[in-house]
């Protein structure tokens, strides 16, 4: 009896915890997460490299010098040259900003189609619902580097183009997103309660439901922008994506790769690119995932 | 004794992780074999086993009770026959001293382009690949080392009064494998067949200068019509429609079919795919095909014509562009003797490195890569930002950097040792790079610093390769460079742009070609008014004259070169680098045709020209292989 009166006054007496949301939660876990903040340590110089390329490039990425083909790495050309003579250096630092680019624009081009799409399936049901989703169903059973390299064939080459493919098939995926939480947020009582006072849908969704579906999203589009950058390393790398001379990190690799039984380090060093971005964005988004996840309560 | 009992017990442990790795690669190149014996075929088992084993001790218990488990297909076919073999080929002629047994004299290289169908040459030229009917059947004449004609089927041609008619002077006593003479109804057979409409011969227009051959090709004329005649058993005749000096250069593409065997069958060219039918006029014949492995070739004993070859076997392995080099270095393989195109600067450099076991060789191939204006589309139709353009590219620094080792700049469409050759276009003013004359012309033309120039597209086939990516990288960077122009890229599906291009649509083009006979009509034919996309009367009138010229050689040769170098002085085209192949042919094969001719170029070409095959044989540098 007295023990539970102490239990009781203990709770009472002391201070109620600092109130602390979603967010705060979600960057104090993140911050505990090694991987994930090493990752995001490597994308942040990724976007450094690529934003100074023409302060820490010699002469930028089509500066020919032919005396100086097929040199190996030395401290004067520190990735060595390609077959014209250009830095690999320079070209692997401008192929940062390509991938970048395609990464986060084709990425917020799917979404900008697939989230309105998913909230007005995932809200209103019926058969909004059913003719969005089976069409969704019909696009998501083209694969979807055969359906770019259909596009591209039919666009030609060009960073738009290529920007167009990849978004065509990557707006599925945050349609399904949305509409999955949706559906499961229309029944929470604080939106029925926003329907009885008189509220707008589109307040409704905008206001209420979509900031409590944004983790997923979020974790979504972490995976969604590597997902992106290899689909212009693919098509690039099959000669359909961004026009030469400008270099992308899957072109470098797809036309050196024939030069790679002597002159390795023109492969190499773009195919380390990728793999470095595509690693940090992989642990940056798992420490994400781990991090707005409520559940997980480390 | 006990001190080496003890030491094997001491290394049984490794020997065991080492026999373990044996059998595992052993079982797993068994493996591989089955999965894939498009790249290496099984008879090659006992040697993968061979080189797998690093130890010869430890692995020499365990590998040969484990091999056949792992790989049951590699059942030996024949005996080793090392040392047994004679100093004579089956035809009688006597090896060199340093050469192999006969036994040994076994050619093996790979094929990387796509497997072909049949082997009859007059049927289909794709289908039948670029090579394969020559081992079996032979045409009326071949080319030598010098790049000179010299007879094979047919013993002496000449050209009778009219101008108009070649006789070919059959030679005497030749005989199919099977025992049937060979005749010139062979020969009018085999030239019939190919205008037939029914075979649909896909090189039909290339033996359009015989008489009426586009009618009956077509069907609007029958086939006695047909500009082609077997006067007797040894003389043919065939009738051209204008004078065509190149009809005997012409006739080399084509190897004679066997008329007794396809009047026997359904006239599909099947029977050439089948060693029962398979009737060789050559001095090899068709001794197995595997779809898909491998196509082996064995000498004819019943060969009655003229060239005779050392080789006694010729192991023609299915492969692809990337599996070429590593068969190539793991041995598999004698040369990389066809198709080269896929060999880049990294695989020369390589080489290089090690020339005494690589056995690097080169030469500039019969064609040219270029940039095509259309002299009809606006601006290319100014002669002075055609030439502005072509001077302000440097080719010896493109051929010197991108295109090391495979490209040598050129200054005329006609390459080196081609007939007609002018090597007088060098200094010609258009080829000279002066990237202030450039500009100069260019603000002659109007379009002082590129103002007021249409945005500039050059167009090409997808997908580029790493050769011609980089030479397009450069032209436009020094374009850009030295005139200030911007131009666009726009590759096409191959397809999609050659029929494109055959509209005239395109106003500037990168393109390349290979020549198909040793003529120069062949190549300059094509800038002729309505081919390409250039077009000069007077360059039209020069080359119509040479074609159907009659008199002498020299004096044709001439109006050929005045009419190139009106192509190259008014930059009709930019001719930018004649391709340099680069083949490997190990050490130890020895021949003619592997020394420089006496155009000090090296005519070892594996192809159908050629007489490598002939004259090559293996030395006794090459360790004892089985089959």
């Amino acid at each position: 009896m007295t023990i539970v009166q102490t239990a009781q006054e203990t709770i009472f007496t002391e201070k109620p915890p600092a109130q602390r949301g979603l967010y705060q939660d979600a960057w104090r876990r993140f911050k505990k997460n090694r991987l994930a903040l090493i990752g995001f340590g490597v994308l942040l110089l990724i976007t450094l490299g690529a934003i100074a390329a023409p302060l820490i490039s010699f002469g930028g990425y089509n500066n020919q010098v032919y005396a100086d083909a097929y040199l190996f790495p030395s401290p004067q050309h520190l990735m060595g040259t390609d077959g014209l003579g250009r830095e690999i250096w320079n070209r692997v630092l401008y192929g940062a900003r390509i991938s970048l680019l395609v990464g986060l624009v084709s990425q917020a081009l799917a979404y900008a189609v697939g989230i309105p799409l998913g909230a007005i399936a995932g809200f209103r049901g019926g058969q909004a619902d059913y003719f969005i989703m089976r069409f969704v169903d019909a696009m998501s059973a083209f694969p979807s580097l055969l359906f770019a390299i259909l596009v591209m064939s039919v666009l030609g080459p060009g960073v738009w183009q290529v920007l167009l493919a990849i978004s065509l098939t990557r707006w599925i995926e945050g349609c399904r997103m949305t509409r999955a939480q949706l559906l499961q947020l229309r029944q929470s009582e604080y939106v029925i309660a926003a329907q009885a006072m008189g509220a707008s849908s589109g307040r409704i969704i905008v206001t209420h439901m979509l900031p409590n579906a944004l983790s997923p999203l979020i974790v979504g589009l972490t995976l969604g922008i590597p997902g992106a950058i290899f689909s212009e390393a693919g098509l690039s790398f099959l000669g359909l994506g961004i026009n030469p001379p400008i270099p992308s990190w899957g072109q470098m690799v797809g036309e050196s790769v024939q030069y790679l039984s002597y002159y390795w380090y023109m492969t190499v060093f773009p195919a380390l690119a990728i793999a470095l971005m595509m690693l940090g964005f992989t642990w940056a988004g798992d420490g994400l995932r781990d991090a707005l996840d409520p559940r997980d309560s480390r | 004794m006990s001190r080496v009992v003890q030491y094997t017990a001491k290394i049984s442990r490794r020997n065991f992780l080492q026999n373990t790795l044996t059998i595992t690669g052993v079982a797993g190149v068994g493996l591989f074999l089955q999965a894939c014996g498009a790249q290496a075929t099984p008879t090659e088992a006992p040697k993968a086993a061979a080189t797998q084993a690093p130890p010869p001790a430890a692995a020499a218990t365990t590998v040969p009770t484990q091999a056949p488990a792992a790989a049951p297909t590699a059942a030996p076919t024949k005996a080793a026959a090392a040392a047994t073999g004679s100093d004579k080929t089956i035809l009688g002629l006597a090896l060199p001293a340093d050469a192999a047994p006969y036994d040994q004299q076994i050619y093996r290289c790979m094929i990387t382009g796509a497997e072909p169908q049949h082997m009859e040459r007059a049927a289909s030229v794709s289908g039948s690949g670029s090579i394969y009917p020559f081992y079996y059947t032979e045409p009326l004449v071949k080319l030598n080392e010098d790049n000179e004609l010299v007879p094979v089927i047919a013993e002496s041609w000449n050209l009778e009064s009219d101008g108009l008619t070649w006789t070919f002077k059959i030679r005497k006593g030749l005989e199919w494998s099977d025992g049937v003479p060979l005749t010139a109804k062979d020969v009018e057979f085999t030239y019939q067949r190919m205008a037939d409409p029914k075979v649909a011969f896909d090189w039909a227009w290339f033996f359009a200068d015989i008489k009426n051959f586009k009618e009956v090709n077509s069907g609007k004329a029958p086939m006695s019509d047909l500009g082609v005649k077997a006067v007797d058993d040894y003389t043919f005749q065939a009738v051209m429609n204008a004078p065509a000096p190149y009809f005997p250069d012409k006739t080399l593409m084509v190897t004679i079919s066997p008329q007794h065997v396809i009047k026997t069958t359904d006239g599909s060219p099947n029977w050439s795919t089948d060693p029962k039918t398979a009737v060789a006029s050559g001095p090899w014949k068709l001794a197995s095909w595997e779809k898909g492995k491998q196509i082996v070739f064995e000498a004819n004993p019943n060969y009655k014509g003229v060239l005779k070859p050392f080789i006694k076997t010729i192991i023609i392995k299915v492969g692809s562009p990337e599996s070429v080099q590593p068969a190539y270095e793991a041995g598999e393989i004698d040369a990389t003797a066809y198709e080269g195109g896929n060999i880049t600067p990294a695989d020369i450099a390589k080489a290089k490195s090690d020339p005494a076991r690589w056995g690097v060789h080169s030469y500039v191939d019969y064609g040219a890569y270029f940039l095509m204006f259309n002299n009809q589309m606006d601006p290319f139709t100014n002669t002075k930002v055609r030439q502005a353009i072509a001077k302000s590219i440097d080719k010896n620094a493109l051929a010197g950097s991108i295109g090391r080792d495979l490209s040598v700049p050129a200054f005329s469409m006609l390459p080196p040792g081609f007939p007609a050759h002018n090597p007088a276009l060098k200094d010609d003013d258009t080829n000279k790079f002066d990237p202030a004359g450039a500009k100069k012309l260019l603000a002659d033309a109007g379009f002082l610093e590129g103002k007021g120039l249409p945005k500039i597209t050059l167009y090409t086939w997808s997908p580029l390769n790493a050769l011609r990516k980089g030479w397009i990288e450069g032209v436009q960077a020094q374009i850009k460079k030295n005139l200030g122009i911007d131009t666009e890229l726009n590759t096409g599906e191959i397809k999609v742009f050659y029929a494109e291009k055959a509209k005239h649509v395109y106003p500037f083009t990168f393109q390349q070609y290979q020549f198909d006979y040793f003529d120069p009509s062949n190549l300059l034919d094509l800038w002729k008014t309505g081919n390409y996309d250039y077009s000069n009367k007077d360059y039209d009138a020069l080359i119509d004259k040479a074609d159907h010229f009659v008199g002498s050689k020299e004096d044709r040769i001439k109006l050929y070169q005045q009419a190139e170098k009106i192509l190259v002085d008014e930059a009709g085209a930019i001719f930018l680098f004649w391709p340099q192949t680069v083949q490997f042919w190990r050490p130890y094969l020895k021949g003619k045709s592997l020394e420089p001719s006496k155009l000090g170029v090296q005519s070892f070409r594996g192809n159908k020209l050629g007489l490598t095959h002939y004259n090559m044989y293996i030395t006794k540098d090459r360790p004892a292989i089985k089959i």
